[in-house]
């Protein structure tokens, strides 16, 4: 058995030199014979180390007591780390700001993973925790939901699982003092909090039997509300509420562990019924559940696939062609880009503190070596190498507990720009706390190690003589290299790092180039909901409504107002399965699904939504229906064919038809790197309470106030919801994908601007090194652009192999997040040539300036010093 | 210079060389003081004690080529110096007259 390499590294650079240090290891080894056991060889090694580390002997018993404690050299030796960082503060400063931009930097990835992945599902042993995805054959709806009615037969048929519960968000309205004010709700069944193993912080969850038809109407408030309108009062709890007409006795507070992303929007939670007369294509809940105990995953999506199929064949109108697809509950947490963001996330932030400890060991290389006089006369008055060792840890660990101190209001000032920029729920959970700082510190002590090693075989350098008999810090080819290996490890990863950085750039660039489909511009948009409390009967909400366009449209400055039931894009619902002319699809096939959308007359027309062939339904109509382009291709093959045709889908409890009278064009996903969904507009259906109004307005902006001022006289118990221009709410819809573009693409600049850094400080002390040189050059007659030229051939063949190196990485990676790269592949000509083209032009730029200096030396002035 | 005082440790180390015909290997110093104490000294103090014993001139050693077994490292071979015998002495001195008379209280029973 061989000894452990890594442990003999270690020990040669810990014992004593010569010798000495070689017996002791040859001890060792002789013993390792007899005891072939790497554990034992390692226990030996920290033995020896920590002895070593910690204690002096003999030669320097001479200049230190023996008896010294080792706080006391400790203090010695930061009190000497101190005085260096003050003999050369320039390094310094480069140093600390160096390490504090890495830190800070890594440390915000580091937040977004840590908070993805330890601490942000709200669920207890969440390997043990499933969801369920559906998906139709088409494809385009991939992760769709499923219905109560699936939902009860899953729970009825079902062997390997437990707690099969649903989840869907709704708003409802709140009666206080007679106004209405909407909240938001999430409703679920009783079985839901258990399925995620969560709990009440105060009072109680819903029990078993609350969440059907009859039972006596409870509420759980979300601790934020709680603590927000409540004031955290426990006698909240026996208290009632009024949502719509219906009293509701508040039992529970839940835990604010559940408020994590998309769960931490609800106001209230309500228990739900599932009800199996509910329309089976109606796929609106969020299905959570727990495997059995010894039942695995896979066998537990066998079943429910199988579920799936059978459901498809007993129910080919609804489910036909409908796959069932059992999912661990991580992958619900964000879209299916999510994990591979994260991933991106991680790599830069490990590529940034690669970049950044291979920059400052550059740097405390030259340190060092401009210091390497001194340490050879201290060598020589009898320091050991372990000492000076020591002293160099102390001083990289100074530096980088200074770095890592400034990076956290780094971090903090870098978490609250994504936070303002971006309002989702989840950046504004992201925080600084325990994790973090503990990663910081770790980080902290880890980078010193690394660059501190990355030094000391200089200091170990036993050739006193050579170094102290020189003048200068000539012959330093080795430590040369070895400094050129770290500038082509740094080229070559900020290489990586940009050209992730690039496709992403480009894929989103390219979702959002896509046509949107409407006019953003001039549209101001807000929606009132005309909730049954307030308007017992239907037709008084419609006419609120009318009366509200009819009064908006009378607004000075307004050209046309118009509403739908949920504004495209914005706030899709989900796919409804279709029939085309009646006829009912073959079993086994998919029906096909199309998003419906209820609109006024006029809504397209304000929507800017161009028409491809026939016309918009007239005023009164109840019947026609006009399709998306994608639609009718996809359905009736062709723009031209669908015209005069039939769909028909089932709404509520009964079967509604409609004759389609024109096609317009396609208006984009919410998702932007979809495809546009087939979509059919549909006069607004009688029973609409809720009303998405959209204004057009020279000015949209300015006509804000006065929206406000006409909702609330004309329906003055109604709140008026997410009022804002149309090209407001497009932003930030847009935001959430573009904070991960500026988060990478800081990422990408700090580690480009370390890299040139490195590059340039590896040049010009190359340059300073072979002055002598490059002027004997010149007093032999080579001109200045042929020194010029020999500089920026050494230059160049560092930035080359890195930037081939770094290539092969970005694609690599590249390939990686294959599954988020749209309009563009992993190895796509243009983003790779730029992100060279790039590195080019800065490295050649960081090449230039000791380049020029070279061509300025004076050949007598160099020669002279020889 | 003034007298050296030992420590125990360095009693130990000295009297373990002693025993090995006055000149041992650390590996057989190592393993004497394991026999007698009956547990294995730290071998990181061990090399230290050895180290401190050679700068106070108590011991003095050589090398030896190292065989295929040490992988070819080079092996200390360490004599006890007349210096050495002397602090060596005086401890046992010091220690006796110190012992003197105890019997009655720290006698084996």
């Amino acid at each position: 058995m061989r000894p452990p390499t890594l442990a003999d590294w270690i020990l040669r650079r810990v014992l004593p030199l010569g010798k000495r240090g070689e017996s002791i290891l040859g001890d060792l080894r002789e013993e390792f014979r007899s005891h072939p056991s790497r554990l034992w060889y390692w226990r030996q090694t920290i033995a020896l180390t920590l002895q070593y580390l910690t204690h002096d002997s003999p030669q320097s018993a001479l200049t230190y007591p023996r008896s010294t404690p080792m706080w006391f050299d400790l203090r010695s030796d930061l009190r000497a780390a101190l005085r260096t960082l003050r003999r050369t503060p320039g390094t310094s400063t480069v140093i600390v700001a160096t390490l504090a931009v890495a830190i800070g930097a890594a440390t915000i990835g580091f937040a977004f993973a840590d908070f993805a992945l330890f601490r942000g599902l709200p669920v207890d042993d969440p390997s043990r925790v499933v969801s369920v995805f559906t998906a139709d054959a088409h494809g385009s709806n991939p992760r769709a939901r499923v219905s109560a009615p699936d939902l009860l037969d899953y729970r009825a048929r079902t062997t390997t699982l437990v707690h099969l519960s649903g989840m869907r968000e709704g708003r409802v309205p709140l009666i206080r003092n007679g106004r209405s004010q909407t909240l938001t709700a999430g409703f679920v069944t009783a079985n839901a909090f258990p399925a995620m193993g969560q709990h009440a912080a105060v009072g109680r969850i819903f029990h078993e039997g609350e969440d059907v038809p009859g039972a006596d109407p409870v509420v759980v408030l979300a601790h934020h509300y709680w603590r927000d309108e409540m004031q955290s009062r426990r006698d909240a709890i026996g208290r009632t509420l009024q949502i719509g007409r219906t009293f509701y006795t508040i039992v529970g507070v839940m835990s604010p562990q559940i408020e994590f992303g998309n769960l931490a929007e609800p106001d209230v939670w309500l228990p739900l019924s599932l009800s199996a007369e509910e329309p089976r294509d109606q796929r609106n809940l969020r299905f959570i559940a727990r495997l059995k105990d010894g039942v695995s995953f896979e066998q537990a999506a066998a079943e429910m696939a199988s579920i799936g199929a059978a459901l498809a064949t007993e129910h080919p109108l609804t489910n036909g062609g409908w796959t069932t697809r059992l999912v661990p509950i991580r992958d619900i947490t964000g879209g299916q880009g999510f994990w591979v963001v994260i991933a991106l996330f991680l790599l830069s932030m490990g590529l940034l503190v690669a970049i950044a400890t291979a920059n400052v060991s550059n740097l405390i290389m030259v340190r060092a070596a401009s210091r390497a006089r001194e340490l050879a006369v201290r060598s020589a008055m009898g320091a050991r190498g372990s000492r000076l060792l020591r002293q160099f840890i102390v001083e990289g660990v100074v530096l980088a507990a200074l770095g890592a101190a400034i990076s956290l209001p780094v971090a903090w000032l870098g978490l609250q720009g994504i936070a303002a920029v971006n309002a989702e729920p989840a950046f504004q959970q992201i925080a600084i706390d325990v994790h973090e700082l503990s990663f910081v510190a770790s980080l902290a002590l880890i980078c010193p190690i690394v660059f501190s090693l990355a030094s000391a075989r200089q200091i170990r350098s036993p050739d006193l003589r050579a170094v102290l008999a020189a003048q200068g810090g000539r012959g330093a080819t080795a430590r040369m290299r070895g400094r050129s290996a770290l500038v082509v490890a740094q080229v070559a990863l900020a290489v990586v790092l940009l050209t992730a950085t690039a496709f992403v750039f480009k894929s989103i660039n390219y979702a959002f180039s896509q046509p949107l489909g409407m006019a953003v511009d001039r549209l101001l948009i807000f929606t009132l909901e005309f909730n049954e409390a307030v308007y017992p009967d239907v037709d008084a909400a419609r006419a609120a409504a009318d009366a509200t366009r009819t009064a908006v449209a009378g607004l000075p400055g307004v050209i046309q107002v118009a509403a739908v039931n949920a504004l495209p894009v914005l706030g899709d619902t989900g796919m409804v399965a279709i029939t085309i002319d009646e006829h009912a699809v073959a079993p086994g096939e998919a029906s096909p699904t199309a998003v419906v959308t209820g609109a006024d007359a006029n809504a397209m027309q304000t929507l800017g939504v161009p028409l491809r062939a026939g016309r918009w339904w007239s005023e009164g109509t109840m019947m026609g229906a006009v399709i998306t382009q994608a639609a009718a291709e996809r359905y009736f093959g062709g723009v031209q064919q669908a015209v005069g045709r039939t769909v028909s889908f089932q709404r509520g409890h009964e079967r509604v038809s409609f004759q389609i009278v024109g096609v317009s064009g396609d208006v984009a996903n919410l998702n932007r790197t979809m495809l546009p969904p087939p979509r059919i507009w549909i006069p607004m259906p009688p029973a609409t309470r809720r009303f998405a109004f959209i204004v057009e307005a020279e000015d949209p902006a300015a006509v804000a106030s006065g929206v406000r001022t006409v909702a609330a006289s004309v329906a003055p118990s109604v709140a008026v919801e997410s009022l804002q221009t149309l090209a407001e709410a497009m932003d930030r819809a847009k935001a959430s994908d573009y904070v991960i573009i500026f988060a990478l693409a800081g990422f990408a600049v700090v580690a480009l601007i370390l890299a040139t850094a490195g590059l340039f400080g590896v040049i010009s002390y190359s340059v300073s090194q072979r002055t002598p040189e490059l002027g004997t050059r010149m007093a032999l007659g080579a001109s200045a652009s042929a020194v010029v030229a020999l500089v920026a051939r050494q230059s160049l063949t560092l930035i080359g192999i890195g930037l081939l190196i770094g290539l092969a990485g970005g694609v690599t990676v590249g390939f990686g997040m294959q599954s988020m790269l749209f309009g563009t592949s992993p190895i796509d000509p243009v983003t790779l040539a730029s992100v060279s083209g790039l590195l080019m032009a800065v490295s050649l730029l960081a090449t230039a300036i000791p380049a020029w200096r070279a061509s300025r030396i004076d050949p007598v002035i160099a020669l002279r010093s020889e | 210079m003034g007298r050296n005082f030992l420590g125990e440790f360095e009693q130990r180390v000295l009297l373990a060389i002693l025993r090995c015909d006055r000149a041992a290997y650390p590996i057989e110093i190592r393993k004497e003081i394991t026999r007698a104490s009956g547990h294995e000294p730290s071998r990181g103090a061990f090399y230290t004690t050895l180290d401190r014993l050679e700068a106070k001139q108590l011991v003095r050693w050589t090398t030896e080529g190292g065989d295929a077994g040490r992988d070819g490292l080079p092996q200390r071979k360490f004599t006890v110096t007349p210096e050495g015998l002397k602090a060596l002495r005086a401890s046992r001195k010091t220690l006796f007259e110190l012992w003197r008379g105890l019997d009655g209280i720290l006698g084996e029973s």
